[in-house]
């Protein structure tokens, strides 16, 4: 604790305030592009919602609700390990910090295993869009409602797989900070007055399990009352 | 510090010893820089080569059009220039031109800072853009690319035989570097501002930076991803976009266009800046209604995000939300309209002299004028059907952005070359370049306007024979154009080694920039952090009389 | 700086207000719940309504991680203003984008309101438009690539 503000404050910045409100805020402007990011991904699924509900049900029910609810509840514990490693940061208990941040990575990548599953699942039943897919009703993981149509369904999927691939990227290129942090903890970098790295990097992992929170009802619970 | 002296120097001004560009001189030490001087610097030079490139296709596209048959070179050669031309002058060119070039140069003095929030995310941004660039040549190199810079599917996804996705992690690279050089910028105006620098003490042209920032922050990610869905369809074959499955090409339109007419504010916005500085100073006046500049900014960058349909109405998008676009389009207009109104009050009764900065910004405003009157033709419905796709359109967003952002580009950089070099331009040559751009631009772009009103389509190689008139009189005036440009790097560079030393202050400009060596120090402010006691635009009318007729 | 303003003004460290551990089990524990809470409304049918749950439901655990996952709650006015910002544009990219979908389908000629959304175009052809035919010819003139 017997560490001083100015010798982490930056050479631009008048004081350790200033330096500190800065970084927020701008960690804040870069998850509002992450939202951009991702709505236009949330807009294209809405509109074909809309147009091809059928094809939306069926799709929905060939997912794993097990596995989706599964993930859903690590991403859950992963938030809370991140948001304990912040806390532990900030009162400096280093020790302490670096099993939090080996704890969420561990979750993320445990997220990551279960997700690689559900897509080999997908892969064995010709349900990656492309010239191989191709939805056999009489052997579905789940039932057909209505009547949709092969390419609806391939719409579908196309949209399944890219917004949880996009949604897994995130987690690869966090998992991949996280090593970073991990390896700055161990050498003893964060100190009650310098931790801002650990902080931001909770924004960008606590805001890629709010993407989950929407996609796992979007994807997973869309026609589960049959 | 703050003291504002408006006697000019007396003293034949000197190049101070050390200053930003000096201090260390290997190539490493620019290449790895990280203060936001240097940056604009790498900007300015990357920007201008990529504008002689995009000129290059620019007369490359107006030779071809001499004649009405296509005598020299065939429809998928020309279908190749022009849309390098448009997709490099608008991601490499215009885009990051003010912005990254006198904005990262000036905003932080401009608001009394010693840097940009995130000095390495700005040097990340330049290395962004250059990555971009590379791949952009990549492109070129590889046989081009024929999409039109919009990459509108099916043809991008399926049909086009070019370099689609290589130039879309182009313009993705680019669009990445831009959001950067956005949240820089406003992390920048809201923590970086010195004691007293009050939100309505600040520069129109800090303000005019906030507000795009604000777009390119919201608005360039979905652009990103929808441009990453058009990659993934053309890579593997399939995706959201493509109708034999019953995707939707409309919606790629949609998600463009929320990016894409937004980024037309983001290229004219920081021109609006950059001639509300210029305007008030040549003409020795207050800026004329500060507040109202200030605020239709910010109502530019967000009606702006409400308009994009009005791309769509020819593509089935339901009659019913064109109707609303057009509505909005039209609201849109008002704080342009504001602005020029402005401007114009401005110069009312002010003591106007011509150097070539105040040139550039009244060609600006007459440009910008017809430009903004026409996007009113186009943005009714009715109009907007015989108009659309023809070179109507071509000339109406040429004089928003060559007369308008090119204009206010050439007026910044004359404005503040002597602040970034420390000398001065030959006055006489530049004055005659900046007429002869004004000149050329209207000759090679006006004609267009009666060319598309008599129905000659864009982006077509040959044209019936008697278009061929306003197809000479135009790459005639493209010529004299080139000419005005070209006369630009020449006069400029020479300035570098022989240019006068200009002073700190050679248009006895106010604002925080005018009042630091040129070129500045590395931590610009040589005395400690500057405290604001002023608005930048206490000018009075005459000299000599001072402070008798001030603006109080 | 002037922006500055916390919700709660005890335990700074340096201007910044340290989150009890607590605080965080307990936010988590309502987020599980909320999960729970999606699954099991998910299995219920509720007509259109299943939708409008979902999605409630969903907004609901993204503000509960945002103000104290996050701690936008206890952190400064600016920052408020800009989680509220990004999450409204959101709302207008969908909001002026979705009414196209919806009214695509509307006819336009007034007749037509009762009848199907199909109403019949005539289809002309290319010698009611010479300037078209023209074109076609000059460019077949040419090297013949415009044609296509």
């Amino acid at each position: 604790m017997s560490h001083s503000t100015d010798s982490v404050v930056a050479h631009h910045f008048e004081d350790y305030e200033q330096q500190t409100e800065s970084a927020m805020l701008g960690m804040w402007l870069f998850l509002a592009q992450e939202i951009m990011f991702f709505g236009g991904l949330f807009a294209a699924y809405m509109v074909y919602r809309m147009k091809y509900p059928d094809a939306w049900a069926t799709g929905s029910e060939q997912l794993d609700i097990v596995l989706g609810g599964f993930n859903t509840v690590v991403l859950l514990l992963s938030s809370v390990t991140m948001a304990s490693s912040v806390w532990c940061a900030q009162k400096g208990k280093n020790k302490q910090l670096i099993w939090g941040l080996i704890a969420t990575l561990v979750l993320g990548f445990v997220f990551l295993f279960v997700k690689y599953f559900e897509y080999k699942s997908k892969f064995e039943h010709h349900l990656v869009p492309g010239t191989h897919f191709f939805f056999d009703a009489a052997h579905a993981t789940g039932p057909v409602i209505g009547s949709p149509t092969q390419g609806q369904l391939q719409l579908f999927f196309c949209l399944y797989f890219i917004m949880t691939g996009m949604h897994a990227l995130h987690m690869i290129i966090g998992a991949g900070i996280l090593i970073w942090l991990i390896v700055l903890a161990m050498r003893g970098y964060f100190h009650p007055q310098r931790y801002m790295k650990i902080e931001l990097f909770g924004f960008y992992w606590h805001f890629v399990d709010i993407v989950w929170v929407f996609l796992f009802p979007l994807l997973y619970l869309l026609h589960r009352h049959g | 510090m703050s003291s504002i002296t408006l006697t000019p120097d007396i003293a034949p001004a000197v190049m101070p010893k050390s200053h930003y560009a000096n201090v260390r001189t290997t190539v490493m030490s620019w290449l790895f820089t990280v203060d936001h001087k240097r940056i604009a610097i790498l900007y300015l030079i990357s920007i201008t080569v990529f504008f002689a490139v995009g000129g290059l296709f620019a007369s490359l596209i107006r030779i071809e059009l001499l004649t009405p048959k296509g005598d020299f070179m065939t429809g998928d050669t020309y279908n190749k220039v022009f849309t390098l031309h448009g997709v490099i002058m608008i991601f490499f060119f215009l885009i990051p031109s003010v912005p990254a070039t006198l904005g990262n140069f000036a905003l932080p003095i401009m608001i009394g800072a010693k840097d940009l929030a995130f000095p390495k995310i700005n040097l990340l941004s330049w290395w962004l853009y250059m990555l971009g660039g590379v791949l952009a040549v990549v492109v070129l190199l590889r046989g081009g690319l024929e999409t039109g810079w919009t990459f509108y599917p099916p043809y991008s996804t399926t049909f086009a035989t070019s370099q689609v996705t290589i130039a879309i992690l182009a313009a993705f690279l680019a669009g990445f570097s831009s959001i950067f050089t956005g949240l820089n910028f406003i992390v920048t105006v809201h923590k970086m501002r010195a004691p007293g620098m009050t939100w309505f003490r600040m520069p129109l042209f800090v303000w005019a930076h906030y507000a795009t920032s604000i777009i390119q922050i919201l608005g360039t990610p979905v652009v990103a991803i929808t441009l990453v869905l058009v990659a993934i369809e053309r890579v593997w074959g399939v995706g959201i976009f493509n109708p034999q499955i019953g995707g939707d090409p409309i919606l790629f339109q949609h998600l463009f266009w929320f990016y894409s007419h937004p980024a037309v504010y983001v290229m004219i916005l920081p021109g609006m800046g950059v001639v509300s500085e210029v305007i008030p100073c040549f003409s020795r006046k207050r800026i004329f209604g500060y507040e109202f500049i200030a605020f239709s900014s910010m109502a530019i960058a967000i009606i702006g995000f409400l308009v994009w349909g009005h791309h769509l109405y020819v593509s089935t998008q339901s009659t019913y939300a064109g109707m609303v676009f057009s509505l909005l389009t039209f609201l849109v207009a008002v704080p342009s309209a504001i602005k020029v109104f402005n401007w114009t009050a401005t110069m009312y009764k002010g003591e106007i002299t011509f150097e070539a900065p105040m040139i550039y910004a009244l060609g600006f405003i007459g440009l910008f004028l017809v430009g903004g009157l026409t996007g009113l033709v186009l943005a009714s419905m009715a109009n907007d059907i015989h108009f659309h796709d023809t070179y109507f359109v071509v000339a109406h967003f040429h004089y928003v952005m060559v007369g308008g952002m090119v204009m206010a580009y050439m007026c910044g950089l004359h404005f503040w070359w002597p602040k970034m070099t420390g000398r001065m331009y030959p006055g006489l040559l530049a004055t005659i370049a900046a007429i002869l751009v004004f000149v050329g631009f209207n000759f090679t772009f006006f004609p267009q306007f009666i060319l598309g009103f008599l129905g000659m389509p864009r982006r077509y190689h040959s044209y019936v024979e008697e278009f061929q008139i306003l197809n000479i009189m135009s790459t005639m005036g493209a010529s004299v154009l080139g000419l005005g440009y070209g006369m630009q790097p020449f006069y400029l560079l020479w300035s570098l080694f022989k240019g006068e030393p200009a002073g700190d202050n050679p248009w006895r400009a106010k604002g925080l920039e005018w009042q630091v060596p040129s070129p500045p120090p590395t931590f610009n402010f040589p005395d400690g952090r500057p405290v604001v006691i002023e608005d930048p635009y206490a000018y009075t009318i005459d000299v000599k009389e001072a402070d008798s007729v001030a603006q109080h | 700086m002037s922006t500055h303003s916390h919700a709660h003004a005890e335990d700074h460290s340096h201007g910044h207000y340290i989150v009890p551990l607590r605080n965080y089990v307990i936010n988590a524990s309502a987020l599980a719940v909320l999960m729970f809470l999606t699954i099991a409304a998910s299995y219920v049918n509720l007509g259109s309504m299943n939708a409008f749950v979902a999605i409630a439901i969903a907004v609901t655990k993204a503000v509960l991680i945002v103000l104290f996952f996050m701690n936008t709650y206890y952190s400064t006015r600016l920052t408020w203003v800009f989680v509220v910002l990004s999450f409204f544009w959101l709302m207008i990219l969908f909001g002026m984008f979705l009414p196209d979908y919806f009214a695509r389908d509307f006819a336009v000629q007034p007749d037509a309101w009762d009848s199907a959304p199909s109403a019949q175009l005539e289809v002309l052809s290319h010698d009611q438009f010479p300037m078209d035919k023209r074109v076609v010819e000059a460019a077949a003139g040419g090297h013949g690539e415009a044609a296509h």
